[in-house]
């Protein structure tokens, strides 16, 4: 299937921007892809996965590429490449062509109409077996390798134009600066005279790679814009073109999310030489954005090491960042820009020793400036956290790097900038926000591996004991065979040893096999009494057991099986966390989405439709993945209720559950979603409260009033009435329905609603997914900042214990897209319990306690056929059961790890798991 | 599964279903065998469920509810599975636990080589694939496009919209209070939940967003 085809190489300096398409978080072949054009030598500007067509033309006329590539795989395609298509044209970048691909979801006719439409080409799965990654890229590259030099009037025009800020003009003209100035001498001639007279500040950022320069350039431009509203700024941002191949990954956008704004316009640019910091042309294209009349320009350097301080001779002011990972304070010695920096950002704060390193990095700072005078504390050097937003420590900097470029401050934040005068090494205001940001606990950092060292310990405590237990045994055969032998020492001695809790195993161990052989099995769930018979009986009137017991005789291996496996339902839960699977209840889930609430809801009550258990299982379209609104814009529109069910709103929610009683404890639901789970959830429980109102409000016959409230609501205000639309299917009696477009508050009085929704939350079933940890590790539908994510993960939680909310999951840890995305099993689970154990960790840092949030915590595996899938489920127990009893102290109920599994999902054939580009895709997120 | 000789996809769906009723999980659901192609029909679906029906109801092994245990090879497999966890556990602990790893991207890293690694066997044919890389049919096993094409229709989509602006007029003036009470929530550090459930009543789900936005800030992409 490999098939080798000679890299293409471009003629001209080819630049392509690479993104995958709005509400899709399918990275992995755009990756792939990305990978392989810089490696066949053009420039990539990757901006990453769930981009709308407006970004993506915004930052290629900014870039000025040749041409854009997107995938798409969550429907939606022809809406999509067509206003992509559309929106080029209306800006008058008619060169840059569009190429795209979405494996098999984009159909053959579907195809031929976008390059109808002037799309340069779609890849179908056949492309991809036809001419091979190499072949398409190659492809793409041929039809991209066009000079760049159109396009630029009269030089009067041209600076008219870029005095108005034209985006296509700026970037244009640095275009030509890098690739044929001469030509455009005069023109380049004028912009040097008005750069000269430029009283634009230049700040130029620079530090090591991988310190989070890019995030603190993005904090600046957030505070940037809403301090000065009406400034305008340039950001010109140089990465390394590699030697090899000609080509570089320009990748700082990826970062940027406050860059989509008209006043601001950014530039990624190539060094094209090795061994340097800043391309030769970086001073033309800050002469272009000077010349312009920007207010503020900022340049962003290639972390390249300890020695490159050249970004000084470009800019007026600069700023060094770096991370408390610098090595031994020595090192600090070395580096030249502390010598040069007017402000240094020691990012990544929360890490072990940052205080430390900021101490000695302020002392550096003042030797190097010889500022011997001053207190070492007043030093400008930051710690800040750039991944976290809204972090303190940037708040403070920032306002030190306006002060310092001398633009207007205000009285508040100037008397902040002065408060780092105290005598200590470390900053008053700072100091006193520190560990109030940190996600975890520094003091916890160890977390997982003392969960390793518990679990071990524990199993050799096992061996051990066994060891023992069968030692007596034997000594106990052996004097009962001589009485005379001289063993009562060492029995003695032996029986010191075992601890208490093997006695009472090996003790109760005749009696706990007896209850398995007797004809029922009794044992209680809190409180009450459940029985259960022993053996079924198959046709041929044998009498088999459910629960099989182990034959062993020896004691040792009995006290080893009991300690490592046991019976279902007790410690370490090898083989279940149940003593008997319930009757009548198959582990059955029912999984639908599409369309409308009405159209899945017609689907649950045909799938579910007979079984005695109602479990359904939803899938959601990407827009309401992604936590937005259907809207009229095409790269909305196209998928609304593509790929799974639409739901903006509590109305949606209550069609789509419409006709199953949410408060039946036959009944539960799971909700795939994770980015906005916690509205979701909002939705799920009014709707579940409202059901329950429902019924209320048609016991007493309040019916007349809820049409009263309609009536003044809607129809008394020329509004529609929200309605179930379609012919209601088998099976669905309306239930949820009634107070469609009101609430049960609205009508109830306060006590009795009170009640009623307090009622509701300790019954309702259901499960959210809400694993915000996989999400960025395996499959990007992302939508806040990781750490307000959890914090309103937290928030839910909180809610649910204060609520008593028992049977709902309030997260659903999952390893399924963990090996849909290609991992193997073990992978799989490991990282799914780490991801596990950090929300425990997080809940209780949150002040919660163990024995409250356990029991709403459940796991989501995927299966295979590979070996270890056999052992998954009983791995997975067996680890959480352990850490929770011995290393969390948790009661019993919280030992228990429940998990939901799915056969594996659809993956290509021919392509890796998650480079679905060629022939398929999953059409469900789970 | 896969997207070739669509028809032996039940029978491995069948194997990792009976995985996991042996090992007792407390929720199960098998696919479609046409998931790959297309969303499953009511046809595809049905065969789906009838799979877990048949070794709940017939299938005579599981009716004994611990039927992995005292065998060796899930003994030793079980050891085995646990210590190559624990070991990565203490991975992760060296990159700064789960947290500190995500931020160099050291699960994505791996998962990635872990996927490569499965193709590059895939594709040499050394993991045989019964119906995809071996034992193809007379026609060479071609990858099955999809039938038919289940997309929302216009009808849906417009009444989305219809829903959601009738929406926004009808709450105009409490939806403003309610997503002003929830950023001042979301700000001041009070449970963003409590508040939420009112929210949730007036307003949409992107409206609810994109005030959270202002206050939690957005997701910020890695490479």
């Amino acid at each position: 299937m490999t098939i080798n085809v000679p890299l293409y190489h471009p003629v001209n300096h080819v630049r392509i921007l690479t993104a995958t398409s709005l509400f899709d978080g399918h990275d992995a072949t755009i990756n792939i892809m990305r990978r392989i054009i810089q490696a066949s030598g053009a420039e990539v500007i990757h901006i990453g996965h769930n981009h709308s067509a407006k970004e993506i033309v915004q930052a290629a006329i900014q870039e000025d590429v040749h041409a854009i590539a997107v995938t798409s795989y969550q429907g939606g395609h022809m809406e999509f490449f067509r206003y992509l298509q559309d929106q080029l044209r209306e800006r008058n970048a008619f060169h840059i062509r569009i190429f795209g691909g979405g494996g098999g979801v984009i159909l053959p006719d579907e195809i031929a109409e976008l390059h109808r439409y002037g799309i340069a080409r779609i890849f179908s799965p056949d492309d991809g077996r036809e001419l091979g990654l190499q072949g398409m890229i190659n492809y793409l590259l041929k039809e991209s390798d066009f000079p760049l030099s159109g396009g630029v009037e009269s030089d009067s025009v041209t600076l008219d134009l870029l005095k108005k800020h034209d985006h296509r003009v700026i970037a244009k003209l640095i275009t030509l600066a890098e690739n044929e100035a001469e030509k455009y001498a005069a023109c380049f001639g004028i912009i040097s005279e008005l750069a000269e007279k430029s009283t634009t500040p230049v700040i130029g950022i620079t530090g090591t790679g991988g310190s989070g320069k890019s995030s603190t350039v993005d904090e600046i431009v957030l505070r940037f814009r809403e301090q000065f509203p009406d400034k305008t700024l340039a950001i010109i941002s140089v990465d390394p073109s590699r030697r090899k191949t000609g080509g570089a990954l320009l990748a700082d956008r990826i970062r940027m999310n406050a860059i989509g704004h008209s006043s601001i316009y950014m530039r990624s640019m190539a060094t094209r030489q090795s061994n340097l910091a800043l391309s030769k042309y970086v001073r033309d294209a800050l002469n272009i954005v000077k010349a312009a009349g920007f207010d503020l320009i900022i340049l962003e350097t290639s972390g390249i090491g300890q020695s490159d301080t050249e970004i000084i001779d470009h800019s007026n002011f600069s700023v060094y960042v770096m991370t408390p990972d610098y090595g031994a304070a020595t090192q600090l010695e070395k580096i030249d820009m502390l010598d040069y920096a007017d402000l240094v950002v020691m990012n990544k704060f929360d890490r072990t020793g940052a205080r430390d390193a900021l101490r000695d990095v302020k002392k550096q700072y003042q030797r190097n400036h010889g500022l011997f005078e001053k207190d070492p504390a007043t030093m400008p050097v930051y710690g800040t956290m750039a991944a976290h937003y809204n972090d303190a420590g940037i708040n403070y900097f920032f306002q030190a790097l306006i002060k310092k470029i001398g633009f207007g401050v205000s009285e508040d934040s100037a008397t902040k900038g002065q408060a780092a005068t105290a005598s200590t090494l470390i900053d008053p205001v700072l100091d006193s926000l520190y560990g109030s940001y940190t996600v975890l606990p520094p003091a916890r950092k160890r977390y997982l591996s003392e969960i390793s060292e518990t679990v071990r310990t524990y199993n050799k405590k096992a061996e051990s004991q066994a060891e023992i237990a069968r030692k007596l045994q034997a000594l106990g055969t052996v004097s009962e065979m001589d009485p005379d032998l001289p063993t009562s020492e060492l029995i003695k001695n032996f029986e010191k040893q075992l601890e208490q809790e093997s006695r009472d195993i090996l003790a109760n161990w005749d009696q706990k096999k007896a209850n398995y052989g007797a004809e029922q099995f009794i044992y209680s769930v809190r409180g009450r009494e459940i029985c259960i018979e022993n053996r079924f009986e198959t046709l041929s009137h044998i009498r088999v057991p459910k629960i099989a017991v182990p034959r062993y005789t020896d004691k040792g291996d009995i006290l080893r099986w009991v300690l490592k496996e046991n019976f279902p339902g007790e410690f370490p839960f090898a083989a279940g966390v149940y003593p008997f699977k319930r009757k009548e209840e198959d582990p059955l889930r029912m999984f639908a989405g599409e369309g409308s609430p009405e159209r899945t809801n017609s689907r649950f009550h045909y799938v579910s439709h007979g079984q005695p258990v109602k479990r359904l299982s939803t899938a959601y379209d990407s827009v309401t993945l992604y936590g937005e609104d259907p809207d009229r814009q095409p790269d909305i529109y196209g998928k609304i209720g593509n790929a799974g069910v639409s739901v903006c709103c509590l109305d949606d929610c209550k069609k789509l559950y419409s006709g199953f009683d949410l408060c039946d404890p036959a009944t539960s639901v799971s909700m795939t979603i994770n980015g906005p789970a916690p509205a979701m959830v909002a939705f799920f429980l009014n709707t579940a409260i409202d059901q329950e109102c429902e019924k209320c409000i048609r016991s007493v016959g309040l019916e007349v009033q809820v049409e009263q409230k309609l009536k003044a609501l809607y129809d008394n205000r020329g509004l529609k009435r929200p309605a179930y639309h379609g012919k209601m299917p088998a099976g669905n009696n309306g239930l949820g329905l009634l107070l469609l477009g009101i609430t049960g508050d609205q009508i109830l009085t306060p006590e009795i609603y009170l009640k009623i929704k307090e009622d509701t939350l300790s019954r309702i079933r259901g499960t959210i997914q809400a694993d915000i940890l996989k999400e960025d590790q395996a499959q990007n539908t992302c939508i806040f900042s990781t750490s307000f994510a959890l914090r309103m993960m937290s928030d839910v939680q909180e809610y649910f214990i204060a609520n008593h909310v028992r049977n709902f999951y309030s997260v659903s840890i999952s390893g399924y897209h963990i090996a849909e995305a290609g991992a193997n099993p073990i992978t799989q689970l490991a990282f799914t319990l780490a991801n596990g154990f950090t929300y425990v960790e997080y809940f209780l840092a949150r002040g919660m306690n163990i024995k409250d949030f356990a029991q709403n915590l459940s796991f989501f595996f995927s299966n295979g056929l590979d070996p270890e899938y056999s052992v998954i489920g009983r791995v997975a127990r067996t680890i959480w059961a352990k850490a929770m009893k011995y290393r969390y102290g948790a009661d019993t109920r919280s030992q228990m790890l429940k998990y939901h599994i799915i056969s594996r999902l659809p993956v290509a054939p021919c392509m890796p798991r998650r480079l679905i580009l060629m022939i398929s895709v999953p059409l469900y997120r789970r | 599964m896969h997207a070739q000789e669509v028809d032996f996809n039940d029978i491995r769906t069948t194997l990792q279903a009976l995985n996991a009723v042996y090992d007792n999980c407390n929720s199960l659901h098998t696919n479609a065998y046409d998931e790959a192609i297309t969303t499953p029909t009511e046809e595809s679906v049905r065969r789906a469920i009838a799979i877990q029906m048949i070794i709940n109801h017939e299938f005579g092994m599981a009716k004994n509810q611990n039927p992995l245990q005292g065998s060796f090879i899930i003994d030793e497999l079980t050891d085995l599975t646990e210590e190559a966890v624990l070991m990565e556990f203490d991975r992760i602990t060296e990159r700064g636990g789960v947290l500190g790893a995500m931020e160099t991207g050291y699960q994505r890293g791996k998962i990635q080589e872990e996927s490569l690694w499965y193709e590059k066997l895939k594709n040499s044919g050394e993991l045989p694939i019964i119906g995809v890389n071996t034992f193809l049919s007379s026609t060479g096993s071609p990858t099955v496009v999809r039938p038919e094409v289940i997309r929302a229709t216009e009808g849906e989509k417009k009444n989305q919209l219809n829903t959601l602006e009738n929406l926004h007029t009808a709450w105009k003036s409490e939806a403003e209070l309610a997503l002003g009470e929830l950023k001042n929530a979301a700000a001041e550090g009070t449970n963003t939940f409590e508040i939420l459930m009112e929210t949730a009543k007036v307003c949409s789900i992107g409206q609810i967003t994109n005030s959270l936005y202002r206050i939690g800030g957005r997701y910020r992409r890695n490479m």
